[in-house]
């Protein structure tokens, strides 16, 4: 039961209703802290934002700032103290 | 009448980049500004532009209160017919405007962003629900350069070693001498690295002061400098078998075995793989049984021939003779062997440094690049080059070398993560997490479709002006000008003005009118960075920590400080909870969540950094404390800047580029676009033909560079620095080589056409024998065309806008990386 810290950015905030909290994990994946995360209408927070076995194109999961796309998207392991954050592809900084 | 004086700790904004100042306040009046001695990136030193900082205070044609425009018609030509409104006036009308535009469609907000000092306030459209940018402040420069640094260090940027690199090749980059990353220090430390002997050769088509300054001045034709690299490639592997093997083989994936499709080959586990000769086997990359890693030769694996990544090199560039670059490059064949035979000898491949107790790899050789090297239809190649010939002599991220910048405060250690295949997590992305394939594309710089690029922003000129060819199913109606100059910054001026009238409303945050704030309905005012705040750090070589900006004197007119200003917008706008939380992010406030701003809450800019000083250092160094000492800059310890990827090996072979363009091309098949050209992703560099070289109606190449006195030229207006300008003929005209222009007919003060495809300028001529026969050059200095402003029509050359000779299309797009090419093909005539 790893406990993490989850920041939920924009539209996702606005659907789950809470910006940012410590939770303890029932499971070692991203795919499990997402299905733990409620939206005010009850569902999974995987109906929100993911497309099968993949996040849509329109949101970003980032585990201590690492895109999970790059990685093991959905079963991409939590740990003890990792930072997750949800957010909508928006770009933070744009240019270069 | 008693004195009152007093020197203030701040932080320099006459460029990107932010020197520590001390200004002299006397009697409320700002008189002096230095550099400040305890700020260790710049070391009390300052460039012109820092001295000159008081001019931008009293400028007395800053916008001194909110406006809005009278005059109901836009254009280059059109006075706005200024009228003063109130703040509340300016803010009920723009949050207004935003809470419509938020209930229909954010993205219809075009965002043109050019504040880099304060970054975070890049992230205000994001916190909107924009997703686009129309600029290409950054693009221009670096486009190409950031991806590749990201790929190759985890860095943003990169830099030699100034502490001890001996021999440094510098390609079309002012490092050190006239721009780029932190002028003043940096001038300094390339002045003390000469002074304990370090050679300089300095590769570029004009006699910059770089080149000037330099031991050798090797005149490049523009846009042919990765032939010159790929060239010494040849000379060190194919005539000199010369090359850090050691290092390729252990440190890079060098020895990776690729296969016929370019791809790296994989045993069961997925596991990529080398030949060991001395086992004469086959064995995964991280086999404990390997005794050597074979970096050539040709093997058999599953039936199928499969060479080491570095054969595959060897094998691309054995046509790339110094005879087959004289001809591309026009430089001497003899001088490229000369150079690659200097640098390769001065690298002293083997040898070892003890610095701090531990021993490093000492390889003092090195290239430096920015610009001028790699802003061309094939930068993403072009910066791959660069990275390769430092690798082969094993000098990346070691003393003497080349070294990765980060972006912010960061060590390039802190950076570092394990990647795939047992190198480090590739990078290309430092600003924002890469956009997922998207079609059709949600941004209006197509961001969607460069999976390793930097925003493309001029591509809102293909995009906005041809939607329905790119899928996209909106058109941006209102644009946020901050800090910026789309139309005169950008490439390809007319299209840039088809973008503006598109526009239903223009907003603008800026201190001065300039070229495109002409063309909004609204100005909010900023402070000057002499009345305002942050807490900044922006790509400091050699150094890290953070430096104050702060108000020396109270704002001397009705302005706002822009972050103030963007949280009151947000605030009407009805987005201040997406706004404070994406300072949280952006900020690194998240970090310390007892730090972090609560949703809800309007802060002011000086309680934001007092958060972020005490998130950073504690509750001992708050702003209070860097009020009084106004930074925490410091030498990087060696332990910081050197050997930062422990047994992590770094991508020789960018097979990344190639696995991301291959997705790309899948992915936009699927969609019908068939049209998009992804050979710009490879996994090594090559020499491709360019239209810029093959253009057959234009016999000369036009170029464009900065001065040390200005800013881009945004800076033109400042009367202390127009004055070096129109007073150094280098600078404050069109240069052209003394034998060409007069083999033209032309003579010193002629005036003159300069045409290209694309469009043509009108300007003075100056003969000079310190630039490339085939070429014509433009200082930034002359290219501003605002009408009617005193100091900007003391330059006789005015309105030399280079900008208008370049196109601004995917055609002159790299595709990769989103760069556009920055040279152009022209011809020349007397006016």
């Amino acid at each position: 039961m790893p406990k993490v810290r989850l920041f939920l950015m924009g539209e996702v905030r606005k659907k789950v209703g809470w910006y940012s909290k410590e939770m303890e994990v029932n499971g070692n994946t991203i795919e499990d802290v997402l299905k733990e995360v409620k939206t005010v209408n009850g569902d999974g927070l995987e109906k929100l934002i993911c497309c099968g076995a993949d996040i849509t194109s329109d949101h970003w999961v980032l585990v201590n700032g690492d895109e999970i796309r790059r990685g093991k998207g959905l079963r991409t392991e939590i740990h003890e103290g990792d930072k997750i954050i949800i957010m909508p592809v928006l770009p933070i900084m744009a240019g270069g | 009448m008693e004195t009152e004086e007093k020197w203030v700790k701040s932080a320099c904004d006459m460029c990107l980049h932010h020197c520590g100042i001390m200004v002299r306040v006397k009697n409320g009046v700002v008189v002096e500004i230095e550099g400040d001695e305890t700020n260790a990136d710049n070391m009390g030193k300052l460039c012109p532009k820092g001295h000159a900082g008081i001019m931008k205070l009293y400028d007395p044609y800053r916008f001194k209160h909110p406006v809005q425009r009278t005059n109901p018609k836009k254009g280059l030509n059109e006075n706005p017919e200024w009228e003063k409104i109130s703040w509340k006036e300016a803010f009920d009308i723009i949050g207004e405007r935003l809470r419509k535009l938020r209930e229909e469609d954010p993205r219809k907000l075009l965002p043109s962003i050019g504040d880099f000092q304060r970054l975070y306030n890049w992230a205000w459209p994001a916190a909107f629900g924009s997703p686009n940018m129309f600029t290409t402040v950054g693009l221009y420069c670096g486009g190409a350069y950031h991806p590749i640094n990201g790929i190759t260090h985890s860095a943003f940027a990169a830099i030699n070693d100034y502490n001890y690199c001996n021999y440094w090749i510098q390609i079309g980059s002012g490092d050190g001498f006239s721009s780029h990353l932190h002028l003043a220090g940096s001038i300094k430390r390339m002045a003390d690295a000469r002074m304990r002997g370090m050679k300089l050769v300095v590769v570029e088509p004009r006699l910059s002061p770089a080149a000037a300054k330099a031991d050798e001045w090797i005149p490049i034709r523009p846009g042919t400098d990765r032939a010159f690299v790929l060239a010494m490639a040849y000379v060190l592997i194919h005539e000199l078998g010369q090359y850090d093997a050691e290092f390729l083989k252990r440190k890079t994936n060098a020895p990776y075995l690729v296969g016929s499709d370019g791809y790296f080959v994989r045993d069961e586990n997925s596991c990529t793989l080398i030949y060991d000769p001395v086992d004469k086997k086959i064995k995964p990359y991280n086999d404990p049984s390997i005794k050597d890693y074979a970096l050539e030769g040709v093997y058999k694996f599953n039936g199928a021939d499969v060479k080491p990544a570095f054969q595959v090199l060897k094998d691309k560039i054995a046509e790339y003779t110094p005879e087959w670059a004289e001809k591309i490059t026009t430089v001497p064949s003899e001088t490229i062997r000369r150079i690659a035979k200097e640098f390769v000898t001065e690298a002293r491949i083997g040898s070892t440094i003890v610095l701090n107790g531990k021993q490093y790899p000492y390889r003092p050789a090195a290239v430096n690049y920015y610009r001028g090297a790699q802003s061309h239809l094939h930068g993403t190649m072009d910066n791959q080059a660069y990275k390769l010939i430092n690798m082969l002599v094993g000098n990346i991220d070691v003393p003497g070398g080349h070294l990765g910048v980060p972006l912010y405060h960061h060590t390039i250690k802190d950076l570092v993560k394990p990647g795939p295949d047992g190198c480090i997590q590739p990078e290309p992305h430092q600003l924002h997490p890469p956009f997922p394939f998207k079609y059709p594309p949600d941004s209006t710089q197509l961001m969607e479709w460069f999976p390793i690029g930097v925003d493309p922003g001029h591509l809102n000129t293909e995009t906005v002006l041809n939607p329905d060819k790119f899928g996209l199913n909106y058109i941006p109606d209102t644009m946020f000008l901050y800090h910026t100059n789309p139309l005169w910054n950008m490439p390809g001026t007319d299209k840039v003005i088809q973008v503006f009238q598109k526009m239903d409303f223009i907003f603008a945050l800026d201190i001065w009118e300039n070229e495109s704030t002409k063309w909004a309905d609204i100005i909010l005012p900023d402070h000057t960075y002499l009345e305002g705040w942050t807490l900044t750090i922006v790509e400091a070589p050699m150094v890290t920590g953070h430096v104050l900006r702060q108000p020396v004197i109270e704002p001397l007119y009705d302005t706002m400080d822009a972050t103030d200003i963007l949280i009151e917008l947000a605030d009407r706008g009805e987005f201040l909870d997406a706004w404070n939380e994406t300072l949280n992010f952006v900020l690194g406030l998240i970090d310390k969540p007892e730090y972090m701003l609560e949703p809800d809450k309007k802060y002011t800019a000086e309680e934001i950094f007092d958060r972020v000083a005490k998130a950073l250092y504690g509750e001992d160094r708050d702003l209070e404390w860097f009020k009084e000492h106004g930074n925490t800059m410091r030498e990087m310890t060696p332990e910081e800047l050197y050997d930062p990827y422990g047994d992590l090996r770094l991508h020789f072979y960018m097979e990344i580029i190639k696995k991301e363009g291959d997705e790309l091309k899948s992915n936009l098949e699927k969609h019908g676009v068939d049209w998009w050209d992804t050979s710009f992703y490879r996994p090594l560099p090559e020499w491709v033909d360019s239209p810029l070289h093959t253009e057959k109606d234009y016999d000369l190449y036009a170029i464009t560079y900065k001065s040390t006195q200005q800013i881009f030229a945004m800076s033109a207006v400042n009367p202390w620095l127009t004055d070096i300008s129109v007073k150094d003929p280098m600078q404050g005209n069109i240069v052209i080589n003394r034998r060409t222009g007069e083999r033209k007919g032309l003579k010193d003060g002629d005036w003159v056409i300069v045409k290209s495809l694309f469009g043509e300028v009108r300007g003075r001529i100056k003969l000079i024998e310190g630039i490339h026969p085939e070429v014509v050059g433009f200082p930034n200095d002359i290219s501003r065309f605002l009408e009617g402003h005193p100091i900007l029509d003391r330059i006789e050359s005015k309105g030399a806008h280079y900008n208008r000779l370049l196109p601004s299309s995917l055609e002159w797009t790299d595709r990769a990386s989103g760069v556009f090419e920055t040279a152009v093909r022209v011809s020349i005539e007397k006016a």
